[in-house]
């Protein structure tokens, strides 16, 4: 099989111009995501509860070091019926549970939805549109068949070696790939990125301190009850 | 540590670095921060871009401690004009408020930092500092005792409130902070050497085993803590005299033994000729476990 050409003109208007725009798109959308986002508020009893909880951790790992009696009243100024912080957490009305309830929640998620959401229809659109069917490069290496749905979207030949890549597939292969000269251009923290994005909207409920502090109270609360002292010194 | 470098001879892009090290790591060398600002940087803020902003911030707290107040005003004058809105700033402000005396204005700008931004604790630190210079101690402890109430994870606000209790010779409620340290970084060894200081100060045979305990611990984290060794003597000598056990008596009587050989294999590693008479002390230490 000949080696296939291609035409220079891909090059100068379709390869780099894909690379140039996905770019610059990232630049645009952290210099927007900056305007938008305003800080996110903490009050100060999320920082407590923070800080209980993360005392109540270190209590249980750390409180062999602890004489028993010192162990003891700090467990129960944490646990005791009436009066502990995480009894008292424990039992505290759950507040803005339903985020319909808190309409500065819900705008911050569209907020955050909207920019990932929006440039990825819009400019994936329109890439496709407009630089579709071209073959633009090739991966220096030999490929298998299996690779040829990831790297020849929207160019449906069965001949073509699947080495080749086509336009569309480069634009995906840019926007994941730019994050590290995000980085060296922006900043370690920016929002140029859309695959860190979808990352968070991944796993961002579950890491999410606020999501639910009765349940994780309560757990720690638990934890430490049956919590055995033994002095390891 | 401290190495005799001479800062006024080194290259900006070494300059530069070594100060970002520093500014991450929080290291208090302000003397040499000056220096190196002076001679070094000062000669092209501009071509840092927007480093220049944390570094002005950098020296001029470090300007405040070597009491350069020229240098910590133009500091702040550039950064004013830069963040007009800054709580930074202000902060800085009222950090030069502080080290000017000017302690009452200090304070009403910290209260009102802490009251428009309640989740920085760095304000509520300053308070604190600002308490402790003009020597409200008693201040200072309530103070810390708020503080503490919210962030309870902060070994500093911790160690310094128990050095507070200390000076008011309440030891129980210094064990309690030291304690709380103990908790937070069970494997530094000072927080260690200090609980088994306190508790052997404390008295009493308990106390003095747990301080034992705390000693034998410090030591086991870092091999090389004097202090812990010669702590560890002490108690076990205590030991050995009040205990009414036979066999724990024995038992201190060889650790303390052993505690002493390594301060003394310690003193002769270390070539006492500046304190000759360290070994002969040691010995008297020794007496009384011996008879």
């Amino acid at each position: 099989m000949t080696d296939l050409l291609l035409d220079p003109a891909i090059r100068t208007w379709v390869f780099l111009p894909i690379v140039v725009i996905t770019f610059l798109i990232g630049v645009l959308r952290h210099y927007i995501s900056l305007l938008w986002m305003n800080k996110k508020k903490i009050d100060l009893e999320n920082i407590a509860d923070g800080q209980y909880l993360l005392r109540a951790r270190l209590l249980r790992e750390n409180g062999r070091f602890l004489p028993k009696s010192s162990f003891n009243s700090r467990r129960q100024y944490l646990v005791a019926e009436e009066t502990g912080y995480l009894s008292k957490a424990m039992n505290r009305p759950a507040k803005a549970a339903n985020p319909m309830a808190d309409p500065t929640q819900m705008t911050e998620m569209l907020k955050g939805n909207m920019m990932n959401m929006i440039p990825m229809i819009v400019v994936g659109g329109w890439i496709n549109w407009t630089f579709s069917g071209f073959v633009t490069t090739r991966v220096p290496f030999p490929l298998t068949l299996k690779f040829k749905a990831m790297l020849q979207r929207g160019v449906d030949l069965v001949s073509l070696d699947s080495a080749w890549v086509s336009s569309a597939s480069w634009y995906f292969l840019c926007m994941f790939g730019l994050r590290s000269i995000y980085t060296l251009v922006l900043g370690s923290e920016n929002a140029a990125d859309q695959s860190k994005g979808m990352e968070d909207q991944m796993t961002g409920v579950a890491t999410n301190p606020q999501a639910d502090p009765k349940a994780a109270f309560k757990a720690e609360w638990e934890a430490l009850q049956v919590q055995q002292h033994q002095f390891a010194l | 540590m401290v190495c005799e470098n001479d800062w006024t001879q080194v290259s900006f892009e070494h300059g530069r670095t070594t100060l970002k090290k520093w500014r991450e790591c929080g290291v208090r060398r302000s003397e040499e921060v000056v220096e190196l600002w002076e001679h070094v940087i000062s000669r092209a803020p501009t071509s840092l871009g927007d480093e220049q902003w944390p570094v002005y911030e950098q020296v001029c707290i470090a300007a405040f401690d070597c009491t350069r107040v020229d240098l910590a005003q133009d500091c702040i004058e550039l950064l004013q004009s830069q963040f007009p809105d800054s709580n930074r700033v202000l902060k800085l402000k009222a950090m030069q408020l502080e080290a000017t005396e000017h302690f009452e204005r200090a304070l009403t700008i910290y209260d009102q930092l802490v009251e428009t931004d309640p989740n920085n604790n760095s304000y509520r630190k300053r308070r604190v500092a600002v308490l402790l210079a003009q020597g409200k101690r008693l201040e200072a402890i309530k103070a810390i005792n708020e503080y503490l109430k919210i962030f309870l994870n902060d070994s500093e606000a911790w160690l310094q409130l128990s050095e507070l209790y200390l000076l008011e010779n309440d030891i129980p409620k210094a064990v309690h902070c030291l304690e709380e340290c103990v908790l937070i970084s069970p494997l530094n060894s000072m927080f260690l050497r200090r609980l088994g200081d306190l508790r052997y100060t404390q008295g009493g045979l308990e106390n003095v085993d747990l301080a034992r305990a705390y000693y034998e611990r410090a030591i086991k984290i870092n091999s090389t803590d004097l202090r812990s060794q010669y702590g560890l003597l002490l108690a076990n000598n205590f030991i050995a005299n009040n205990s009414r056990n036979p066999a724990e008596k024995k038992k201190s009587t060889t650790a303390g033994n052993a505690a002493l050989d390594g301060l003394v294999d310690r003193y002769q590693k270390v070539n006492s000729t500046e304190i000759p008479n360290t070994l002969e002390k040691l010995r008297l230490v020794q007496q009384p476990t011996r008879n």
